[in-house]
């Protein structure tokens, strides 16, 4: 009798932790995971590599990471369930010192076909040799923007400001 | 004799054609050669094309990435700037993906720098990729991306 209750208080504590394997990645209030990954890793960053800056009511959330070598790439993929709409965001990479526009993409839709992308960061940021270049180190803003029909009205739902040390 | 002389003429012709070989690259004044790249093709895109200005990417044949090498043993800094912009309907250009390089080591075993366009750019459109070398504009070109048979 007494193993039962051990095996059912495991199993309610393994359950109620459950949720935290989730937290390992960023997922946007319209479920949209964002997922960063270091040069020859399978696995995604760690979400306690980061620094939660903010978050909102309207669900933005801002982040902040500072790495020792430049990250390899950034995978989006929709998290949706069938029979939702396509919803269409950007991304927007921006060199914060030169506020120049390093990567822009905005034909990215999530909804039917729950789409992954995965986008090399390298070299357009940083440098994939090891050697320290000065064009390695920088901060950048990495935006996902909700896309509306009023161009220049698009609606951030989420930053990372990626600081490249 | 007359064997001879055609003989001739084909090698001179040969040596004063033999240099469009290497138009297929486009170098910059430190010897950086820049090469460009479709997607499932080994050979870059001639220069004689990029030099006409501009190129089509249909379907999966499209822009896959842009190859900076080094042809000799060097190490410094360079000055270059690679812009790529992408036409609005409104007729405006919108600078969508810029680069700096400026330092680098060009040596022919460690050269190679692989700019991916792909799959940052392969939606249907007009774009425009200029390379600056110094402050020098060394390449500018269109490169449109059309539909494919079936789409659209």
């Amino acid at each position: 009798m007494k193993s039962t209750y051990s095996i059912l208080l495991i199993t309610v504590i393994l359950m109620s932790l459950s949720p935290i394997t989730v937290l390992s990645d960023f997922v946007t209030e319209d479920g949209i995971k964002v997922q960063l990954f270091k040069q020859k890793s399978k696995k995604p960053i760690s979400l306690k590599s980061y620094t939660k800056n903010s978050t909102d009511e309207s669900g933005f959330q801002e982040y902040e990471i500072k790495v020792n070598e430049p990250i390899e790439k950034i995978v989006l993929s929709g998290i949706f369930e069938d029979n939702l709409e396509d919803l269409p965001y950007s991304i927007t990479v921006t060199n914060v010192l030169t506020q120049k526009v390093v990567l822009f993409k905005d034909t990215l839709t999530f909804g039917y076909d729950s789409r992954t992308y995965s986008f090399p960061l390298i070299p357009w940021i940083g440098n994939s040799t090891k050697i320290p270049y000065t064009d390695n180190k920088g901060e950048y803003i990495i935006s996902i923007d909700k896309v509306t029909t009023e161009r220049y009205n698009e609606d951030k739902i989420m930053i990372i400001k990626y600081t490249i040390e | 004799m007359k064997s001879y002389y055609s003989s001739l003429i084909i090698t001179v012709m040969l040596s004063i054609l033999s240099p469009l070989s290497s138009f297929g690259d486009i170098f910059t004044d430190d010897g950086i050669n820049i090469q460009f790249f479709m997607k499932k093709v080994k050979k870059p895109i001639s220069d004689n094309k990029l030099m006409e200005g501009s190129i089509v990417g249909i379907g999966d044949r499209v822009l896959d990435k842009i190859v900076f090498r080094g042809i000799r043993d060097w190490y410094g800094e360079v000055d270059l700037d690679i812009k790529i912009y992408k036409e609005e309907r409104t007729d405006t250009l919108e600078l969508i993906m810029s680069k700096h390089i400026q330092s680098f080591s060009f040596t022919p075993k460690t050269s190679t720098y692989t700019l991916p366009i792909y799959p940052w750019i392969d939606d249907i459109g007009i774009y425009y990729i200029e390379i600056v070398d110094g402050g020098k504009k060394l390449i500018e070109f269109k490169y449109e991306i059309m539909y494919s048979d079936g789409e659209g």
